[in-house]
């Protein structure tokens, strides 16, 4: 309801409401873009465009979704569009595949139990990254991640099987 | 605690985050850019048609009144030459106006319904 009011705001040109919006999606939309990039400026600049076309573009909003999917869907097809030049131009898949969930230099990797889901979620295949970021981070439904990523949704269920197969296997008593 | 809890809590300490303070006023500042560009893009493409046709159609007729020897009675600094480099420019300009439309109408985001 609040989102609605906000959206209304936003759409009659509040510059609060946009400025609340933005900061409401922007660091979620930020993991989805570098779940895909993988390159930290590239996926900052991808959500940068993407907020700009969705504030330019409010107006065609249709509320037949929830605001963050259509924003969600608008980043991850820009992630891709983005994935797609950069190997036509390099002619191989040429992100940077340094990035990781895992940090060294994080302070809060105190508990191993986070560290192990890190490393195990670094692991996974990209997919089931986007498929992770989606469901935990961004905690869209199955049918929501089906919007944003056009992937079924069968395919979506056996991958989230997959997941939790996989991290319950290697963390074992950890979870 | 269950494990798709765990995971969850384990993603959301995990959160890359945007480490710019300006980010915000950024993306307000280029999207009211790109809206006054949405909103004055058709009356300035009209217009620059309108102008680059104008343009063509008139320094046509010059050269048109030059090659029947009826400009130079009244103008006749003009000469063939001058006249033949207006309909150049003009047809440049009318030619831009055109093809700079259609990229932007190619460029334009799929993304939305």
């Amino acid at each position: 309801m609040a989102q609605n009011l906000l959206i209304k705001q936003a759409v009659a040109g509040n510059r609060e409401a946009l400025a609340k919006l933005i900061d409401a999606y922007k660091d979620i939309a930020f993991n989805i873009a570098l779940s895909v990039v993988r390159n930290r400026e590239d996926a900052k600049d991808i959500v940068q465009e993407s907020l700009v076309k969705v504030v330019v573009y409010i107006d065609r909003f249709r509320e037949e979704s929830a605001f963050s999917t259509w924003l969600y869907r608008i980043v991850y097809n820009e992630s891709m569009r983005h994935v797609g030049q950069l190997s036509k131009r390099a002619g191989i898949d040429a992100r940077e595949l340094a990035w990781t969930f895992y940090r060294e230099d994080d302070a809060q990797l105190a508990d191993a139990r986070y560290i192990e889901v890190m490393k195990q979620i670094d692991k996974l295949s990209e997919r089931e990254r986007q498929v992770v970021i989606l469901f935990y981070l961004a905690e869209k439904s199955i049918k929501e991640i089906s919007d944003i990523t056009q992937m079924s949704i069968s395919n979506i269920k056996v991958n989230l099987h997959r997941i939790r197969r996989k991290l319950s296997e290697n963390l074992g008593t950890a979870i | 605690m269950n494990d798709d809890e765990f995971i969850k809590r384990s993603i959301r300490k995990g959160m890359q985050v945007i480490d710019d303070p300006d980010f915000t006023e950024k993306v307000i500042h280029a999207a009211s850019a790109a809206r006054s560009m949405k909103t004055q893009r058709p009356f300035m493409a009209f217009s620059s048609l309108v102008c680059g046709m104008l343009g063509l159609i008139v320094s046509s007729g010059f050269v048109v009144l030059y090659s029947v020897d009826a400009l130079p009675r009244y103008l006749p600094y003009i000469d063939m030459k001058s006249g033949m480099i207006v309909v150049g420019i003009s047809a440049t300009f009318l030619l831009y106006t055109l093809f700079s439309d259609l990229v932007a109408r190619s460029l334009r985001p799929k993304n939305f319904r």
